[in-house]
């Protein structure tokens, strides 16, 4: 089982590189609104997404995907600690 | 050239009112919540005067008393549907009787109130299902119930055999329920959240005041919890930046007017064209048909006349327009309703921002777009968020995980096209009633192509970033534009919504090349 701290090195590179392909070239805070506040769109989320896929093995059509996991960075982690393994 | 694009990015036409730190304090306090519900009242009433008189007292009571926010937003929705202020009215059902033989009419005080009523009980009958687990075995696909019944429901009326008098009474239900059903959507889309507010909150976001129409703004129940003002400072912040947004709309209903009135003839008559306005406001004038009625009705003395005159008049036999002529009605007629959209949802957006929900802006600097795909997003965000929550998302995490590309065009397919005919198919109520749901879907083919359109420009638009960033600069934002505008107009040719053959559109497609 992985823990928060090592998902969450990985999951920030992956952020900037979405951010970066979106024109983007600040690091956000691990904390810090990126859906709501409107710097990553819905379908940068997808590319977030298709990551955790990758990398974590996170079936979105067992854990029901919701945009409010990907809010931050700090909350992907969070949830990808949560369900890692179980789907 | 990029210091000149800066320079001019700063301008700043609407002053910057909720950076004042002597402003946002006079907000705070009770005269100062007056004066500004006043100055706000003002230009709504300068653009939507139908209803800016009921709204205006509403604002400075939720202003006044945000303790119970969420309790005089329910009141004003409701009130506003059962007062039949909204275009929920008796009169898109009265004929309906006598379609079928009966010799009365629908026009009584309690027909909106009581079909109001039966689609609210619906709508918690629909959530209690969802959040029961009783929808599960849709797997992932739970919030299409509404519509899938929806659909269903046309169905049954369309082709069953059965007494008028359930008949009309069925329709009327219909006609109801398919301007809630979006709604209805998300209630169930966010039913599995922990957190998720009461039905009666979110019946109180259902054809909310401050927009009301087919098209949820700002999203559900709980994205709106999520932008709630938590405190004084919050609220007074987000007010002034209501106030900055109502402004801005009425900036561009006055470039919009100026602009229709140049370009399309007007410019004789401004003043006629500005008291039609006036008479009927801005949110009305987008959403009522009689608007092309009164395009027909005028005598053009144009440099060119809108898109969806000229396809009307092309159906009905006149000839192709010059290619000249042609491609600025498209490329115009498609900036003006990009001008048009922004108007409506600003003004929605800004009342909903009095009533202390800090809602993102729906149309957000369009123009500005680096792609496709992102201007989808900037020119009609809650559209857009509407499509990927409800149809790209479900699809996309359910088919053709092995084969990325595949996976994101079906998976865009089902928002752009297959979402997106069927959101504007529901506008199509009388012609769903005089022909039936299958042949109604089917006269339809016209706006599925434009839908096609829209899925393989935003696919290729969504590949291509995946490869590689958007150009900056001054040369990057240009082409970018030109991409963006040439694209969305050529698009828009399709995007037509009358129940014509697409061959008049082929045919206005072939005169901008001069064929034909």
């Amino acid at each position: 089982m992985m823990g928060y701290d090592e998902i969450i090195g990985p999951l920030r590179q992956k952020v900037f590189e979405v951010l970066v392909n979106e024109g983007i070239d600040q690091m956000p805070g691990d904390e810090d609104s990126l859906v709501d506040s409107g710097i990553i769109d819905s379908l940068a989320v997808v590319a977030i997404a298709v990551y955790l896929e990758t990398e974590y093995g996170i079936d979105f059509s067992v854990v029901l995907f919701d945009v409010n996991h990907f809010e931050s960075i700090a909350t992907m982690a969070r949830f990808v600690e949560s369900v890692a393994g179980k789907a | 050239m990029e210091k000149l694009f800066e320079k001019m990015g700063r301008i700043r036409i609407i002053p910057q009112l909720d950076t004042y730190p002597l402003l946002v304090e006079f907000a705070k306090t009770a005269p100062g919540k007056v004066a500004l519900t006043a100055v706000f009242s003002l230009f709504l009433f300068l653009l939507m005067p139908s209803l800016a008189h009921y709204l205006a007292p509403l604002l400075l009571v939720i202003s006044l008393l945000p303790k119970y926010r969420h309790a005089l937003v329910f009141c004003g929705t409701v009130s506003l549907a059962a007062l039949g202020l909204t275009w929920l009215k008796s009169d898109s059902i009265a004929g309906l009787p006598g379609r079928y033989g009966l010799d009365y009419v629908w026009d009584g005080w309690m027909v909106v109130p009581l079909l109001v009523a039966s689609v609210f009980a619906l709508s918690s009958l629909l959530h209690w299902l969802a959040r029961t687990g009783r929808l599960n075995f849709m797997r992932g696909f739970s919030a299409w119930a509404p519509f899938t019944l929806l659909l269903l429901f046309g169905l049954i009326l369309s082709y069953l055999p059965m007494p008028a008098l359930l008949k009309a009474a069925g329709w009327a239900f219909f006609f109801f329920w398919g301007n809630y059903v979006w709604f209805q959507v998300y209630s169930i889309q966010e039913s599995r959240l922990p957190d998720q507010p009461s039905m009666v909150r979110q019946l109180a976001v259902y054809q909310p005041y401050w927009y009301p129409s087919l098209l949820p703004i700002p999203k559900g129940a709980s994205f709106l919890a999520r932008i709630e003002c938590r405190d004084a400072e919050a609220l007074a912040v987000c007010q002034l930046k209501a106030l900055k947004l109502i402004m801005w709309a009425a900036v561009l209903n006055g470039v919009f007017l100026l602009s229709e009135g140049f370009f399309y003839g007007e410019s004789v008559d401004i003043s006629r064209s500005f008291l039609l306005q006036w008479r009927s406001g801005a949110l009305h004038l987008f959403f009522n048909e009689n608007y092309l009625c009164q395009l027909l009705q005028r005598d053009f003395v144009a440099y060119f006349q809108p898109l969806d005159f000229v396809l009307k008049i092309m159906a009905q036999g006149a000839p192709a327009p010059a290619p000249g002529k042609a491609i600025a009605s498209t490329v115009f007629y498609f900036l003006m309703y990009t001008c048009k959209l922004a108007i409506s949802t600003h003004i929605g957006v800004a009342i909903c921002r009095m009533s202390g929900f800090y809602a993102p802006r729906c149309v957000y600097r369009p123009f500005e777009s680096k792609s496709i795909a992102d201007f989808f997003g900037r020119y009609y965000y809650y559209y857009r968020e509407l499509l990927v929550t409800v149809f790209f998302y479900p699809v996309f995490f359910k088919f053709f995980k092995k084969q990325p590309k595949l996976r994101l065009f079906v998976a865009t397919f089902a928002a752009a096209c297959l979402g997106n005919t069927l959101f504007h198919l529901l506008f199509s109520f009388d012609y769903i009633v005089q022909h039936g749901l299958i042949a109604a879907a089917l006269s339809f083919h016209t706006f599925a192509v434009y839908g096609l359109i829209l899925t393989v420009g935003i696919f290729l638009s969504q590949l291509n970033r995946q490869k590689k960033p958007p150009q900056t600069g001054w040369l990057g934002s240009l082409k970018a534009l030109l991409v963006i505008v040439s694209f969305y107009s050529f698009a828009t040719i399709f995007a037509n919504e009358s129940h014509d053959s697409i061959m008049v559109n082929i045919r206005f497609l072939l005169a901008i090349f001069g064929i034909g």
